[in-house]
């Protein structure tokens, strides 16, 4: 009997954690304008100071600026009434910890001149955005954004030795792969979600 | 009725949040050690580099606490099952460490990073890191490592080599080595109140 009610408690707990997996997947699949945004603006930043135009040195603070103040702008708007979840507060946690970080990071490198050189900078940038869509992979357990990850990772190491065109170019790939297209993607996977729930209703 | 019922829903599910927050804090007190181990080897691994001036300082020391981390680590595992939140504070850790073993191992064959850029972008990612958890777990002493790493993090720009050097080391000592003891003490008088009530 014991082991009985010991098992169907355990099976409570392993369908919560299910649902609460779920759930969190579908909040990042609600936020996934932001991944389309920020690849949007990463492209705006690059093609601005490739091109050489006037006030180069302000492209990147300008759309970096823009795009957040955007993304403060929209999530307010769409921000839902239903009360989060915890893996939701913990993905939430995990992306507002890297950008207060990167912030922080890329102002002070910025300002000081000590960010010359473009694979480093690179390189940095790609470790952070591994890190972060590595936890919030971890905890939804979403292969997928895992992936996403790895080409960060790879890029990492890429930067540290390669240069020149070809790093620009791998990572324009990466910007397109792990933000745009992945983006695109959780819109998408959001939308069936919401055509299947109203087929429902 | 249905006001009532709803309002003792909402009730638990608080009350689920809380406890699952509180043993989502005991889980991270149980790791304390690794801020411990991790802070004395940066300590070791910056001293030996500046007194020997031995080349392999960094990657002799920082193998040395992932083998010691991991052997650690397998021996203290719990029995018990992982809550959520113990879950995701483990996997912010696991994505950092991961992303520092391939940044900085890479930047320095490849020659191209000096001391300060090394110490800035490790204060950030350590900040990263602290926050996410801390913001997760609520717990102000960690967001106050977190705001001590992103004012590192921005020090280590504009400020001069002694300077940066004693104040890295200043926060590895606070915010590792102080702040992994004070887990470890929070742990051992829970441990003892436990057994108290058993």
């Amino acid at each position: 009997m014991t082991v009985n009610v010991e098992e169907l408690e355990l099976k409570d707990r392993l369908s919560l954690i299910e649902t609460m997996i779920a759930e969190g997947r579908r909040t990042t699949e609600s936020n996934g304008w932001t991944f389309v945004l920020w690849g949007v603006a990463y492209y705006i930043a690059i093609l601005w100071t490739a091109l050489g135009y006037d006030y180069m040195a302000w492209a990147w603070p300008v759309t970096m600026t823009v795009a957040s103040v955007l993304t403060v702008i929209i999530f307010g708007s769409k921000r839902s009434k239903r009360p989060t979840t915890t893996i939701a507060r913990a993905i939430g946690s995990i992306w507002c910890a890297i950008g207060i970080s990167m912030f922080v990071l890329f102002l002070a490198l910025g300002w000081s001149g000590k960010l010359m050189d473009y694979n480093i900078w690179v390189a940095i940038m790609a470790a952070m955005l591994a890190t972060v869509n590595a936890a919030s992979s971890m905890v939804l357990k979403w292969m997928l954004q895992f992936a996403c990850a790895a080409v960060w990772w790879a890029l990492t190491i890429y930067a540290c030795f390669s240069g020149g065109k070809l790093l620009t170019i791998a990572f324009l790939v990466a910007i397109f792969f792990c933000q745009i297209v992945f983006g695109i993607y959780l819109i998408i996977a959001e939308a069936s979600q919401r055509g299947k729930v109203a087929v429902h209703a | 009725m249905t006001e009532n019922q709803n309002e003792l829903e909402l009730k638990d599910r608080l009350s689920l949040i809380e406890s699952m927050i509180a043993e989502g804090r005991r889980t991270h007190e149980r790791w304390a050690w690794v801020y411990v181990l991790w802070g004395v080897a940066n300590c070791t691994a910056i001293l030996w580099t500046a007194l020997a001036h031995f080349p392999y300082a960094w990657p002799i020391t920082m193998i040395a606490a992932w083998v010691l981390t991991i052997i650690v680590a397998a021996r203290r595992r719990a029995k018990r099952p992982s809550t959520t939140l113990g879950r995701a504070v483990s996997s912010i850790w696991i994505a950092f460490g991961i992303s520092a073993m391939m940044l900085f191992p890479a930047l320095g064959i490849s020659g191209r990073i000096d001391e300060y850029i090394e110490i800035s972008v490790a204060s950030a990612m350590l900040g990263m890191a602290y926050a996410a958890s801390a913001i997760l777990l609520r717990w102000k002493a960690q967001f106050a490592c977190a705001l001590v790493w992103w004012s590192l993090s921005v020090y280590a720009c504009f400020g001069k080599s002694t300077p940066v050097a004693i104040a890295y080391l200043s926060a590895i000592f606070l915010c590792m080595i102080v702040f992994g003891f004070y887990g470890m003490i929070a742990e051992a008088r829970r441990c003892k109140q436990e057994a108290k009530h058993a």
